[in-house]
């Protein structure tokens, strides 16, 4: 089966998570993706955590991609660059607000080579606002989104979500946004697309909007509780912490079943009652294990997980269909297993190319599709290709 | 170029708040045309009383740019109503519990694509529609517990810590919008809608894309590390004299930055710290360094001095403090509809034709759209469909 992007070619000048992550998404969806590197590599090839000399976050970020190294800083490669932008149906970065414009490669450039062409962008803050110029790595985004205010216990200090989240669904809008411009796109009409980590971490936090307009001192980080409901919490098992969330009345009537307590009370009765219930609850979940607890309250429709670190959650059997690695033989790097797509298709969204080393595919970008053959040991010498 | 969207009509049919409805709202904001299927009752969001006392409704944030119907799904006698409006539209994005209702009722996905070929069937729930856990019932908290996610947030040494808010939730629901227009573009050759079962836990471990492979190279899970980087220092909180303070000084010219702001060049030449993995080795004793400059500074002191120096940093700043700031308003991340407050697009996306440039912002569009679309289905198509449209406080029209 044909994948949905088949025939279309975007440009990958993404630097660590954001960009490139979002070119990942468009490149399983089938589109070529032709990542542009610096002669010296995009920087997470140097990253620690390294496999086989390259940094591990390389290799999840930019399987299903071809690589060119093209030294865009150069007039030349500026101008080749702009070359691939005219056979290209879309470009995806996450340079610093100004950077791309300042080599010449920015959207106006883009869009003179190509006036079709579908132009993401990732940054900390977007295109405007107060904040538009200011540095931002992930984890100051999020403080500035609310997302470490929080988290955490009450009088714990703020805390960061573990993993890079801004920059992490920014990469999903991000390959959203370009998603759409090419499902849309019109001859002649280009498109600015513009992602922000910000924007990502405060609408993150929606659900909690309205708590946080309420007028009475706002909302506060409530470690693993919920504000309004109860039980909701990581409570212990035999074997370790298991996660119950009762949001809905039904789901209270099961539980309330279970706990021997009165099953008429009602959400603010519960978050009143909510000591006692915790204390039937553990009481009952200490004699079980996570996943016999999580799958005695499941089957009363009851939302209950066990807590799996992520040695567990590679391998629980009961997570087999969602099993989130993939094991490969690069011809390179060797045995190593990523992390699967998480696009769904008609087609397979699988590894159909393995992430590639750096300038593998200068001959057939730059010497076949570019038409540059010839020309391709001068333009090494010169420091335009690697 | 704004018509294709406008052209495109999907139907929502989920309950809360969960990876659908929030596909919903992604949809609408690019301006299809998107209704959403509710119980005579009302959605669990527009019923349940959390919001009061409060300014925002979550169900307008997220339902606003929506059109809505009233139909039991999981009654025949109104099935009817809904087969029309299935006839009409290009994407149904519905949640898992809403799929068993439904497929029971209409047939499989393969009988409902033969009726309507130009539909898309995305189902975006938490545990999809097949394996162990597709009977269980999921939340953004299950999936973090589920995924490993939670397990990688927290102080050293202390229980997994979950994340407030939504972010699985929101990245679920972004891979299945990417997935719906994927087949967008896919059914223009086979003429034939697709079926996509879009759960959470594979997105869920998009996230973890620092944790596995630690785990991977170690064969060790690694748990929270508080507020640090793995691999960079300094990069943390550090208590000024009023509050926190994140600074991510972990590459050298950062690290050179911050140094001289501090006014302790004497650190870019202690041994303890000349590289970046001698910095991490000896991260408590540099981070006591700053801290002493730090905790002779307000948050806005340091943030203004670390910050114009051109090193990352950023104050903790309340969920309330987030809404009200200069920043929040010029995305539009809360936009006004009439007397209704609808949260702002995941993107902004400007189109432009050349030679003459036209600029229009999403929102506006969106919310010109709505207000005509509300009139035609208070007028026509209502009517016609024998369904009902509620008033913004849940009543039928």
């Amino acid at each position: 089966v044909t994948l949905p992007l088949e025939g279309l070619r975007v440009l990958d000048l993404g630097i660590s998570t954001a960009g490139p992550y979002a070119a990942r998404f468009i490149a399983d969806m089938g589109a070529e993706v032709i990542k542009v590197e610096p002669l010296d590599g995009e920087n997470s090839r140097g990253l620690s955590l390294r496999f086989g000399g390259v940094g591990y976050l390389f290799h999840v970020n930019n399987y299903n991609k071809k690589s060119v190294a093209l030294n865009v800083q150069s007039e030349t490669g500026r101008k080749l660059f702009l070359e691939l932008v005219a056979k290209s149906d879309a470009v995806i970065e996450n340079f610093a607000l100004g950077t791309m414009d300042r080599w010449g490669i920015g959207y106006e450039a883009c869009r003179a080579a190509n006036p079709s062409i579908v132009y993401g962008t990732a940054k900390g803050f977007g295109l405007n606002g107060p904040e538009a110029g200011k540095r931002a790595f992930d984890t100051v985004v999020q403080a500035m989104s609310g997302i470490m205010d929080m988290t955490g216990k009450l009088g714990d200090p703020p805390l960061k979500a573990g993993p890079s989240a801004c920059d992490l669904m920014t990469a999903m809008a991000t390959a959203t946004a370009v998603m759409t411009g090419l499902v849309s796109r019109v001859e002649g009409e280009s498109q600015l697309l513009d992602a922000a980590l910000f924007d990502m971490g405060a609408l993150s936090m929606l659900p909690f909007w309205p708590a946080a307009c309420r007028g009475e001192g706002g909302i506060h980080s409530l470690g693993n509780a919920h504000p309004k409901h109860a039980p909701f919490g990581a409570y212990s098992c035999a074997d370790g912490p298991v996660m119950v969330s009762v949001t809905t009345d039904e789901q209270w009537h099961a539980l309330a079943r279970l706990l021997g307590l009165p099953a008429s009370w009602g959400r603010v009765e519960r978050k009143k009652h909510e000591k006692n219930i915790e204390a039937a609850l553990s009481v009952w979940l200490a004699k079980r294990t996570g996943w016999e607890a999580a799958s005695l309250l499941q089957e009363s429709k009851i939302p209950a997980a066990p807590v799996l670190d992520v040695a567990q959650a590679a391998s629980a059997p009961q997570l087999e269909s969602d099993r989130p690695l993939i094991s490969i033989g690069h011809p390179i790097y060797g045995e190593m297993s990523l992390i699967r797509s998480p696009v769904v298709a008609a087609g397979d969204v699988g590894i159909r190319l393995q992430q590639p080393t750096l300038g593998e595919h200068n001959e057939e970008i730059i010497g076949g599709l570019l038409g540059y053959q010839e020309e391709l040991p001068r333009l090494r010498s010169e420091g335009v290709i690697g | 170029m704004d018509d294709f969207f406008a052209d495109l009509k999907a139907i929502e049919i989920c309950a809360g708040y969960g990876p659908a409805v929030v596909a919903g709202k992604v949809l609408a904001d690019l301006g299809c045309r998107v209704t959403k299927v509710e119980p005579l009752g009302g959605d669990l969001l527009r019923v349940d009383p959390i919001d009061e006392g409060s300014s925002l409704s979550l169900f307008t944030l997220i339902c606003g740019a929506k059109d809505s119907v009233f139909i039991e799904i999981g009654d025949r006698g109104e099935i009817g109503a809904l087969e029309r409006l299935l006839a009409d539209a290009d994407i149904l994005v519905l949640d898992a519990s809403a799929w068993q209702t439904l497929s029971s009722i209409i047939g499989s996905a393969p009988s409902i694509i033969d009726r309507y070929p130009s539909l898309t069937i995305c189902v975006a729930s938490y545990f999809g529609i097949s394996g162990p856990l597709a009977s269980w019932q999921g939340s953004e908290e299950i999936v973090q517990a589920l995924s490993g996610v939670m397990s990688t947030t927290g102080q050293p040494g202390e229980p997994p810590v979950r994340i407030p808010g939504a972010m699985l939730t929101h990245g679920a629901a972004m891979c299945a919008v990417i997935s719906i227009l994927g087949d967008l573009v896919a059914k223009r050759r086979s003429g034939r809608g697709a079926f996509l079962d879009c759960g959470a836990l594979l997105p869920a471990a998009a996230f973890l894309t620092a944790a596995y492979p630690v785990y991977l190279l170690s064969g060790e899970a690694p748990t929270g590390i508080g507020n640090r980087h793995a691999m960079s220092a300094p990069w943390n909180t550090f208590p000024c004299s009023d509050g926190w303070l994140v600074i991510c000084a972990g590459n050298e010219p950062s690290w050179r930055r911050l140094c001289e702001t501090i006014d302790r060049s004497d650190l870019l030449t202690d041994p303890r710290f000349s590289t970046a993995d001698t910095r991490v080795a000896n991260v408590d004793v540099l981070e006591a360094e700053i801290a002493m400059w730090t905790n002779s500074h307000t948050v806005a002191q340091a943030e203004l001095l670390i910050g114009g120096n051109g090193t990352p940093c950023g104050a903790i700043v309340s969920l309330h403090e987030v809404i009200e700031c200069p920043q929040f308003e010029a995305r539009s991340l809360i936009r006004k509809s009439g007397d209704q407050a609808i949260a702002g697009p995941f993107f902004q996306r400007n189109v432009q034709s050349l030679p003459n440039r036209h600029e229009r912002s999403l929102p506006e569009r969106a919310a010109r759209k709505t207000l005509s679309r509300l009139t035609d289905v208070q007028n026509h198509d209502a009517g016609s469909l024998g369904v009902h449209r509620p008033s913004p406080h849940g009543e039928h029209a």
